[in-house]
C-alpha cells in the first residue's frame, strides 16, 4: 500500500451506487478511486495485482458473485484487501470465506455505505489489515445461545461489538465512556474466553470471526 | 447433454461372451447349431433304441464308438453346411417368407446326401423307402432347427428394441427434466436477481434517504420527535427489506447457493434466531475437498440438498420449538471418480417425530419426492440425543 493514498477499486452494477460511492470516495483526501466497474469480467481485465489496495465488491454481480470475485483476486494478490457490500445481511458467507482468506475481509451493508464516515472509516480500517462489519447489523446482533461469545459479559460483548465495528481501543473507549486501558482489560479477557491465541492484529481479527460466527440477528421482535 | 443414441455395443455392459453374443445374427447361429446338436443326439438315440448299437457289436468297443462317431458327424456335418451356407446368405436381412424359403431350400437339397451317407453305414438300413424317409426327416430337422434359431433371434432382437426404446426414452426423459431444471433455474436467477439488484437497492436507497433528511434536520424540541420518526421508518424499510424481500428472493435462488453447499448452509444457520445453538460439521472428505478446491457439486442437486435442510431447520424451529440444531455435511467417494454420496444430518432438539403423518406434516413430502427422483433418500426419525433428526442422501454426478 502507497503510504499517503489508499487506491480503491470498485465493482458495483448498480449505476447510482457506483456513482455515489466514486463521488464520495473522491472527495475524500487520501483515497483514490482506480478502478470503477460494473461486473465481473470488466473487473477481471483492469484488477491487475498491485493496481488496487482494497477492492469493494458487490455480492450479486449480474456475470458472478462478488464473494467469488474476491476470493480469485485475492489469490492473485494476496496483499488486496476486500472489502463487500451488499443490500441484504451475508454474514453467513462472509464465515465461508474469512477463515482461508490470506488478508481478512470487511463487510459493509448498502444503507450504511450511504454514510461517508462510516464508509471511509471502513476503508481505511480495511486497508489496514483489519476487520469492519456493517455497523447497523453489529447494533442488531445478539450472542447466540450456547456459543463462547454468550458466555461474555455485557461490558465485554460491548467492546467486541465496537472492535467489530472497526473501531480503534481510543474510539472504543471513547464511545464507552471508559479509558483505553479498560478497554485493552476488556479484550484481554476476550480472548481468553473466545481461546484466541496469536499476536495483537491477528487476535483482534479472531474475535470479530468469532462475533460473526457466534452472532444472530434478530430484526422483528 | 449429449445427443440421445443407442449407446456402442462396448458400453453394453456385460461379460466378454454377452456382449460378442449381443449381435443377433450370431444369436441365430448359436440356436440354430444348438438345436442341430440337439437333433443329432436324438437320431443317436433313436438310433441305438432301434438296435443300432447291438448290430454295431464288432470284435471290440472300437467298432462301436466308431459306428457313432461316423453318425454323428453325418448329422453334424449336414447341420453344419445347412447352418453355414444360410448364415453367408445373412437370412436376418430377408423377409420372413424369403427367409423361410431360404431354409426350407438348402434343408431339402442338403437333406438329400445325407440320406445317401446314411445308407452307406454298417448299421444303417438301406434301399428307397429309408432314402426318401432319411432325405424328408433330415430336411424337417434342418427346417425346424433353422426356423427355431431363427424365432429366438427374433425373440431376442424384439427384447433389444424393447430395452433400446426404453433406454431412449428414459433418456429422453432425463434431458427433459434436466433442460426443465436448467430453464427454472433461469428463471429463479432472473427473479432473485431482480429483487436483489431493483427491489432491495431501492428500498435501501430510501431508508439511507430517510437517515440523511433525519440527520440534517435541526434538533430542537419541536423535531427531535419527527427526526425519531423518520429513523424509525428507516428500519421498518429496512426490515421489510431484509425479511419480506429476501424471504421471496431467498424462495427463488437461496443465498450463497452460487458459492457452494457448504457456504448455503452457513447462510441458513446464521439466519437463525440468536436464542438457538446452532453448528455445522463437515465430514473428513468433505473438508479435504474444500481444502482442495474442488469444484462445488452440480446447481440441481445442490438446490435439493439446501432446499431439505431449509425445511428441516423451518421444521424444528416452527414445530418442534428446537433450541439446538446441528447440521453435519459429508460427501461419500464412490468407485467412479466423478461419482460421489452427498449425506446430511440435521439433528434437533426439539418435540421430536410426529406418530403419524410424518412427512405431510413436516411439509417434507415434496422434498422426499425430489431425493427420490434422484434416486436419492430421506429419513425423519428421533435424534440420539432427542428431538428429530433428518438425514437425506444424494448421489451426485460432477462434470469430468
Amino acid at each position: 500500500m502507497n503510504n499517503s493514498v489508499i487506491r480503491v477499486g470498485i465493482v458495483e452494477d448498480e449505476t447510482l451506487m457506483r456513482s455515489m460511492l466514486e463521488s464520495t470516495l473522491a472527495a475524500e483526501p487520501g483515497i483514490q478511486v482506480v478502478h470503477s466497474v460494473p461486473g465481473v469480467a470488466e473487473a477481471k481485465l483492469v484488477f491487475t495485482p498491485g493496481s488496487v489496495d482494497i477492492a469493494l465488491l458487490d455480492v450479486h454481480l449480474p456475470d458472478g458473485n462478488g464473494v467469488s470475485l474476491g476470493v480469485r483476486m485475492q489469490h492473485d494478490d494476496p496483499n488486496l484487501a476486500i472489502m463487500l457490500l451488499s443490500s441484504e445481511d451475508v454474514m453467513g458467507l462472509f464465515t465461508s470465506v474469512q477463515k482461508e482468506a490470506p488478508r481478512p475481509w470487511s463487510y459493509l451493508s448498502k444503507r450504511s455505505s450511504f454514510a461517508r464516515d462510516v464508509l471511509v472509516r471502513a476503508i481505511i480500517t480495511t486497508a489496514q489489515g483489519q476487520t469492519v462489519i456493517d455497523p447497523y447489523l453489529v447494533q442488531r446482533s445478539e450472542p447466540r445461545y450456547g456459543s463462547a461469545v454468550a458466555d461474555l459479559t455485557p461490558a465485554q460483548f460491548g467492546v467486541l461489538r465496537l472492535v467489530a465495528e472497526g473501531l480503534s481501543n481510543q474510539a472504543t473507549a471513547e464511545q464507552l465512556g471508559i479509558n483505553t486501558r479498560s478497554v485493552e482489560s476488556h479484550l484481554k479477557s476476550i480472548y481468553q474466553r473466545l481461546g484466541i491465541d496469536g499476536d495483537g492484529s491477528n487476535r483482534r481479527v479472531a474475535a470479530v470471526l468469532a462475533f460473526i460466527e457466534q452472532t444472530g440477528r434478530q430484526w422483528r421482535t | 447433454m449429449a445427443d440421445i443414441a443407442d449407446p456402442p455395443v462396448s458400453d453394453r455392459g456385460g461379460s466378454f461372451l454377452t456382449r460378442a453374443l449381443w449381435n443377433p445374427q450370431r444369436i441365430w447361429v448359436l440356436f440354430s447349431g444348438l438345436n442341430i446338436l440337439i437333433l443329432s443326439v436324438m437320431g443317436l438315440t433313436h438310433w441305438a433304441g432301434w438296435g443300432g448299437w447291438e448290430y454295431a457289436q464288432g470284435p471290440g468297443i472300437h467298432d462301436r464308438f466308431f459306428e457313432v462317431m461316423v453318425l454323428l458327424g453325418k448329422h453334424l456335418g449336414y447341420g453344419a453346411l445347412v447352418v453355414g451356407i444360410c448364415a453367408l446368405a445373412r437370412p436376418l436381412t430377408w423377409r420372413l417368407p424369403q427367409r423361410l424359403l431360404l431354409f426350407s431350400g438348402v434343408s431339402i437339397l442338403l437333406a438329400y446326401p445325407r440320406a445317401l451317407l446314411m445308407e452307406l453305414g454298417r448299421t444303417t438300413p438301406y434301399g428307397g423307402g429309408y432314402r426318401y424317409a432319411e432325405w424328408i426327416l433330415g430336411a424337417s430337422a434342418g427346417i425346424v432347427a433353422l426356423t427355431i434359431g431363427n424365432l429366438v433371434s427374433s425373440l431376442v432382437q424384439r427384447v433389444q428394441l424393447e430395452a433400446s426404446l426404453r433406454r431412449t426414452a428414459s433418456q429422453r426423459a432425463a434431458k427433459a427434466i434436466h433442460d426443465l431444471q436448467t430453464e427454472e433455474i433461469r428463471i429463479r436467477r432472473m427473479v432473485s436477481d431482480q429483487l436483489h439488484g431493483t427491489l432491495q437497492f431501492r428500498l435501501v436507497t430510501v431508508a439511507a434517504e430517510l437517515d440523511g433528511i433525519a440527520t440534517r434536520i435541526t434538533p430542537n424540541e419541536s423535531t427531535v420527535s419527527v427526526a425519531a420518526e423518520l429513523r424509525a421508518l428507516s428500519d421498518r424499510i429496512e426490515e421489510i427489506r431484509e425479511l419480506d424481500v429476501r424471504s421471496l428472493s431467498h424462495s427463488m435462488l437461496p443465498s450463497g447457493v452460487d458459492l457452494g453447499t457448504v457456504p448455503a448452509i452457513q447462510s441458513i444457520l446464521s439466519r437463525v434466531p440468536a436464542d438457538v445453538a446452532t453448528s455445522l460439521t463437515l465430514g473428513p472428505t468433505c473438508q479435504r475437498l474444500m481444502d482442495e478446491y474442488q469444484p462445488p457439486m452440480p446447481m440441481a442437486e445442490r438446490l435439493v440438498i439446501i432446499y431439505a435442510v431449509e425445511e428441516a431447520v423451518s421444521n424444528a424451529l416452527r414445530h418442534g420449538h428446537a433450541t439446538s440444531l446441528k447440521v453435519y455435511f459429508e460427501l461419500h467417494l464412490t468407485n467412479d471418480p466423478n461419482r460421489r454420496v452427498a449425506e446430511v444430518v440435521v439433528d434437533d432438539n426439539g418435540t421430536g417425530v410426529p406418530e403419524t403423518g410424518v412427512f405431510e406434516y413436516s411439509g417434507l413430502s415434496r422434498h422426499l419426492e425430489r431425493l427420490e427422483a434422484r434416486d436419492g433418500t430421506l429419513n425423519l426419525i428421533s435424534s440420539p440425543g432427542g428431538g428429530a433428526r433428518l438425514r437425506i442422501e444424494l448421489p451426485v454426478t460432477y462434470e469430468s
